[in-house]
């Protein structure tokens, strides 16, 4: 079967500054994508690649099959059949939600129009906002509309671009969740660009993470974050504790303890643990080495700050069971961890 | 401080606003007093429709061409990645800086015969296209060209974009900038005169100095006021249904203009060539060869009666514009659309028709004032007072409310809180927006060319006589001065301030 994205080898470069170095990546019909970094990752770039706003240095993109660009073709955006959602909706100014949504629509009679109009604005639940103007809604009825009006075409892919960064936290969860299941409704083709670890992983099948220009690691969620490839991509995916070790008769040894490895190292070679703060299991216990010397409370869960005979470490505990401040504990490290080899 | 305002302020307003509607109002009543019928007959008189038409011929002309040129000199510098594009930017509005009159002189200075229609044309839509340009660039900078990613993205081709996409967001801003244009044309004195193009504002002088039919200059001043008026209606209509965007976050992409680089490039460079390089090109060639035989005492004479004239009437109109604006801004009483809108009104009122009416006011009303500076300053209050105010509107805006509550509940009465805390806030700003009256007020032709004392020359008058014997050479040092002292530092005020002004206050009269 023949993949809705493929990028082949692209490069692009903003004068002598490299952005992206060299990207591949297959995308499957239906699948969703977040393609997660920091700002400067390049992220950006790469949409505006696949969108047409741009063309790169070398490589090749190609669109169901088609070669949208390389060396010697380029289309247009407007020829791509790309829907694109940017951040904060965009939407005309000068027109009624209706009419924004029927923009990219061609080719239909006045009555088909309507219908199909009438649809997208059901499918994001914005019906009877049809004759108002753009600027009149909140945000996160505005990117409903700009979803509808990405949509209307019937493209063969939807970008969005950080498309929940302007909205506050707690309607950004909700329209995140609405707008994954009007995609998942119309089985759409999609790439989410996102700074928002939290954003990729919980609302993608698959996450490629941008680093420098390169994907760092492409994975589902789980995998992703449980076997990150390197201390870089396990620090950037969420809080770790970094610990050295050694590893000795297939454990990795560190000052927390004799470890299990997920991946495999050679014997006695010398390299960094990463330990994701809710692996460790605070026990109290009156004559353990470990102190809490801090605890920030969230309400559902607690950060810790325990002074290890070695380090401070900050682990994540149950909120009404997390230890006072001051409590001695010993340390336990729950499940496998990845050891990166130094050098 | 939504209270009834002190009653000192109210006064000084109102006596403003009376004085300042004094021209307009006269006007009705000597056209009143000849009657009707004579009315009638000098309004549908062949002469009188004429000149309706060449004027609104030149007004129509004048505003489609400068919406083109401003608007792609517009798009050209906030949204192509042209070279240079930065200078180019400073180019499009630096004719501003140039009095309409001052560029007619200088070009008929160089090209002999250069007249009518044509002339006028070019001189015009050169002057005023920085009016367009200037509006519609503060709305391609407000616009999210993200909309123009989408709009590809959705299928649009490059030139659907444009016409579906980016012109309906700036085409309120060049229809107002138009519109601007139009009413500078209709009220412009200098230019139009100095090329010999039969306008209202021409014919007018010319009836009142041929001095056999008063009623004639008085007509054809109420038919301008009313032409004038109803192109005011339209641009504030026009300004109302103006499409805005709530931008949160607005990107500018810059577009790659490829093979339309040079032709577009070279399309400025001729722009700038017509407004800025020939006018100054000449001044500076007159000024050299005019310089041996210069009479200096006479340049220095009309200097110091232009300034002692601009900083006069400069600062009371801002005085006056300080007092109104505090009642309109800070209090906003009922009666204060009233004072706006009669403020309004005024700018319907074009140099050469206050002078007219001041003058008939003067010689059948006040005989005591006539001939004397005190018409001339208010004439120049008649003409500035609508500028001022909205220039010192925006600094009377930025003291924030809620320190008047608490400089209230302190205990100080109103006057008090004004005197302590409005007026030092808003200080710099006002001081800066009465420079910039004064500057402007020095550039003023015909109010002061009708008003002006028996034996009083400024800048601008002499400037006008010497061109009208066509002895150019004694003429340049008046032009060069009026650009230096007044054109530039007016201009780079403006470019200051004017992120907080709306583009009426670009509108120069002359």
């Amino acid at each position: 079967m023949v993949s809705t994205l493929a990028l082949s080898s692209v490069s692009k470069a903003f004068g002598s500054k490299p952005v992206l170095q060299n990207l591949s990546l297959e995308i499957a019909n239906g699948e969703f994508v977040a393609v997660l970094g920091s700002s400067g990752s390049g992220k950006t770039t790469l949409l505006r690649l696949i969108a047409g706003f741009d063309d790169p240095d070398s490589g090749e993109i190609s669109i169901s099959g088609k070669l949208v660009a390389s060396k010697n073709v380029f289309v247009a955006a407007e020829a791509r059949k790309v829907g694109y959602v940017p951040q904060d909706a965009a939407l005309f100014p000068h027109l009624s939600v209706f009419e924004n949504v029927a923009f990219g629509l061609k080719g239909l009679s006045k009555a088909a129009r309507i219908d199909r109009v009438r649809e997208l604005l059901k499918l994001v639940s914005m019906e009877s906002f049809d004759n108002r103007s753009a600027t009149e809604l909140s945000g996160g009825q505005k990117h409903r509309v700009a979803l509808a009006r990405a949509l209307a075409p019937e493209p063969e892919l939807i970008l969005l671009d950080e498309p929940f960064a302007a909205l506050d936290a707690e309607l950004r969860a909700r329209i995140r969740e609405e707008i994954k299941q009007v995609l998942d409704k119309v089985s759409s083709t999609t790439i989410l660009v996102t700074h928002d670890q939290e954003e990729a992983l919980s609302i993608a099948d698959r996450v490629a993470l941008l680093r420098d220009g390169n994907f760092a690691q492409v994975g589902n969620p789980r995998e992703i974050y449980s076997a990150p490839v390197d201390l870089g991509v396990a620090t950037f995916l969420g809080d770790s504790v970094i610990v050295d070790g050694v590893i000795e008769s297939g454990k990795v040894s560190t000052s927390l303890g004799q470890l299990t490895l997920l991946n495999s190292a050679k014997e006695s070679s010398r390299g960094k643990v990463a330990i994701r703060p809710e692996n460790f299991y605070l026990q109290p216990d009156l004559n353990g080495d470990s102190i809490v010397v801090g605890r920030q409370f969230f309400g559902h869960d607690a950060v810790v700050e325990v002074k290890t005979p070695k380090q401070l470490i900050r682990a994540r505990s149950s909120g009404p069971f997390a230890p006072e401040v001051g409590m001695k504990v010993t340390v336990w490290v729950r499940g496998a961890v990845n050891f990166y080899p130094e050098g | 401080m939504k209270s009834t305002p002190p009653l000192a302020i109210v006064f000084v307003a109102v006596s403003a606003v009376l004085i300042s509607l004094v021209p307009l109002v006269y006007l009705f009543v000597r056209v009143g007093s000849a009657g009707f019928t004579k009315f009638a007959e000098l309004v549908f008189a062949t002469r009188t429709l004429e000149l309706i038409v060449s004027s609104l011929l030149l007004a129509a002309a004048v505003s489609v061409s400068a919406v083109v040129v401003g608007t792609i000199q517009a798009w050209i510098a906030v949204r192509s990645n042209i070279p240079g594009r930065k200078v180019f930017a400073v180019l499009a509005a630096l004719p501003l800086a140039i009095p309409s009159y001052v560029a007619a002189y200088a070009w008929i200075a160089v090209v002999p015969g250069f007249s009518g229609f044509f002339a006028a044309w070019l001189l015009l839509t050169v002057g005023t296209a920085p009016l367009v340009y200037l509006a519609v660039s503060a709305a391609l900078a407000r616009f999210d060209s993200a909309t123009e990613e989408v709009a590809s993205s959705l299928g649009a081709g490059k030139f659907a974009v444009l016409a579906k996409v980016t012109w309906p967001n700036i085409r309120g801003a060049a229809v107002s900038g138009g519109l601007l244009s139009a009413l500078y044309v209709l009220s412009d004195f200098g230019a139009v005169s100095i090329v010999r193009y039969d306008t209202f504002t021409r014919a007018i002088y010319n009836a009142y100095r041929a001095s056999f039919d008063r009623d004639l200059a008085a007509t054809l001043a109420l038919v301008l006021v009313v032409v004038t008026i109803l192109v005011l209606v339209v641009e504030s209509r026009s300004r109302g249904t103006r499409a805005i965007g709530t931008v949160i976050a607005n990107r500018l992409n810059r577009i790659d203009l490829r093979g339309w680089k040079i032709p577009l490039v070279a399309l400025l460079a001729g722009i700038a060539t017509v407004s800025l390089l020939v006018p100054l090109a000449s001044l500076t060639r007159w000024s050299i060869a005019g310089f041996a035989q210069t009479d200096w005492a006479q340049v220095l004479r009309a200097l110091y009666n232009s300034v002692t004239l601009a900083v006069s009437g400069g600062m009371l109109t801002a005085l006056f514009a300080v007092a109104i604006a505090i009642i309109v801004v800070r209090f906003r009483p009922k009666f204060a659309v009233i004072l706006e809108r009669s403020v309004w009104l005024t700018h319907a009122t074009p140099g050469i028709v206050v002078a007219l009416s001041l003058t008939y006011f003067a010689n059948q009303v006040a005989p005591l004032i006539y001939q004397t500076s005190l018409l001339v300053l208010i004439a120049y209050l008649a003409l500035f007072l609508p500028n001022a105010l909205s220039a010192i509107s925006t600094p009377l805006r930025q003291s924030p409310v809620a320190l008047d509550e608490i400089a209230s509940s302190l205990g100080l009465t109103k006057l008090q809180t004004l005197r302590k805390v409005v007026l030092p806030i808003a200080g710099p700003g006002i001081f800066a927006a009465t420079t910039l009256v004064i500057l402007t007020v020095l550039k003023e032709l015909p109010a002061t060319l009708l008003l002006r004392p028996t034996g009083i020359e400024t800048l601008a008058t002499r400037l006008w006589t010497e061109t009208s014997v066509a002895s150019f050479s004694t003429a340049a040092p008046y032009a060069l001065l009026l650009v230096v002292l007044a054109g530039i530092p007016a201009w780079l005020l403006n470019r200051a301030i004017r992120k907080d002004l709306e583009p009426i206050n670009d509108l120069e009269r002359v």
